[in-house]
């Protein structure tokens, strides 16, 4: 389908974030416009903008608690009037953080803090941790899983020291898989659940990576898809059938500048985006 | 007799986080009218089995040797013995606000050092964020709007409300100058 026009995503940079440009630059490669949007700057130019994504990092260093502070500030009220109109809204890793603390996601009562996103929890160690993950798809019902099928295996790298999902309240997690809320769990390179360290890298529960609002366009995913946007990024090692790619592609420039798990991520915000 | 032993640290230097949790608080959240200042130190408490011969030292030695709970050039620290989560005395005019995770694993994470020294006998870890929040008017009994303002400084409830304890993952409780105790979760 021809598009008749260009679309135009913001990624917003709070101070100590530090994946924007790989961000910027994989959300570019699917064709949209991308811009690199300071937090202070003037909200209401947020609105000329098709989407946002809020990338990784440390945004005002973790303190108090990963994304805590960011998520006070005057943006994320623009952000909260923007997805509420149904602009599409992907926050990773420490943007997943922000969506949480701000109650953006999962948004069962919109504002209000519903989960947190705890620290690792991890046999024999403890902190910061980072590996590749594989990662199932549980609905294709977002803004990123809409150019993936249910069942689809995803491989994306992790990098946090707190990205264990939690809800104190009885019966939230479940009725989040209920509603097709959690769109992504860590599974084995071959798709297979797998509650357990280190496919679940950090003690997610129910291995949960990636939970969005009920109406899918606001997710909050601790994986990091700009890492993974082109083949070339992917360990010759990996398992699994992206592994397989990874490992056929090599020694082909033009093979290895192939799409990879993370664009798929990126393709499901430009299809969300054709289909508003 | 098992004991407990708590090792209270602080910064002195600037603590940026303590700035930049204030700001939040004061500029962001809007509550500069009762927030006056915020200090922050980190609580440890080490509970040590029966026969664990002299524990006050272990911890001091843990402190000194390690180089993981305090830096000598920016942190100062005591160690008192007991389980109350002391730290610096509370000004008349401030609050503790007492935030710990929920499920951590903090004794885990610290066996290999302990083993490494060779420090035995302790069954269990756990540390606390300690927040000494200067407010105004300073806290009264019988203030019936002192627990919802702690709460809303202490507990992440909404995008506008709470900062210090996200209530999914942790807990929080307030200690008043006179010695009371308010749990801060909704």
């Amino acid at each position: 389908m021809e598009r008749s026009r260009t679309f135009r995503v913001a990624v917003i940079r709070f101070p100590g974030v530090n994946c924007e440009d790989e961000t910027r630059r994989a959300v570019a490669a699917s064709g949209m416009a991308c811009d690199v949007f300071m937090w202070n700057g003037p909200t209401e130019e947020l609105s000329m903008y098709d989407a946002y994504v809020l990338p990784g990092g440390f945004s005002y260093q973790d303190r108090v608690r990963a994304g805590a502070i960011a998520a006070k500030d005057r943006i994320v009220d623009r952000l909260f009037d923007e997805a509420a109109s149904g602009k599409p809204v992907i926050g990773i890793c420490n943007g997943a953080q922000v969506l949480l603390e701000s109650g953006m996601v999962p948004g069962l009562d919109p504002g209000r803090v519903e989960m947190g996103l705890a620290r690792n929890i991890m046999p024999d160690r403890d902190g910061y941790y980072t590996r590749w993950t594989h990662l199932t798809v549980r609905s294709d019902r977002s803004a990123a899983t809409a150019a993936l099928a249910v069942g689809d295996v995803l491989a994306i790298p992790v990098a946090h020291a707190e990205g264990r999902f939690v809800s104190s309240t009885e019966g939230l997690v479940d009725g989040l898989f209920e509603r097709g809320q959690v769109v992504m769990t860590y599974a084995s390179p071959d798709g297979e659940d797998e509650d357990r360290f280190p496919t679940n890298p950090n003690g997610s529960t129910r291995a949960i990576a990636a939970v969005a609002n009920p109406a899918g366009n606001v997710v909050a995913m601790m994986p990091h898809p700009e890492r993974a946007a082109w083949l070339f990024q992917l360990p010759v090692g990996l398992a699994g059938p992206w592994g397989e790619r990874r490992r056929a592609a090599a020694g082909s420039g033009e093979g290895l500048t192939g799409p990879g798990p993370g664009a798929l991520v990126v393709d499901s915000l430009l299809r969300t985006l054709e289909g508003r | 007799m098992a004991r407990t032993i708590e090792l209270a640290v602080s910064l002195k230097v600037p603590d940026n986080e303590a700035r930049s949790a204030l700001e939040a608080l004061t500029v962001k959240m809007d509550l500069g009218a009762a927030v006056k200042d915020l200090a922050r130190e980190t609580l440890w408490a080490f509970d040590f089995g029966d026969g664990s011969g002299d524990p006050r030292a272990a911890v001091e030695r843990l402190v000194r040797e390690s180089n993981v709970f305090a830096n000598p050039n920016k942190h100062t620290y005591g160690i008192v013995e007991g389980g109350s989560e002391r730290g610096h005395p509370l000004d008349s005019d401030e609050v503790a606000i007492l935030v710990r995770d929920r499920d951590s694993n903090w004794h885990a994470s610290i066996l290999p050092l302990l083993r490494r020294l060779g420090i035995s006998g302790v069954e269990n870890v756990q540390r606390w964020t300690r927040w000494r929040v200067r407010i105004d008017p300073p806290p009264s009994e019988g203030d019936a709007e002192l627990v919802p303002l702690l709460r809303k400084i202490g507990v992440t409830t909404g995008r506008h409300d709470g900062l210090l304890a996200n209530p999914h993952s942790q807990t929080a409780r307030a200690v008043l100058p006179w010695g009371d105790e308010k749990p801060l979760e909704p």
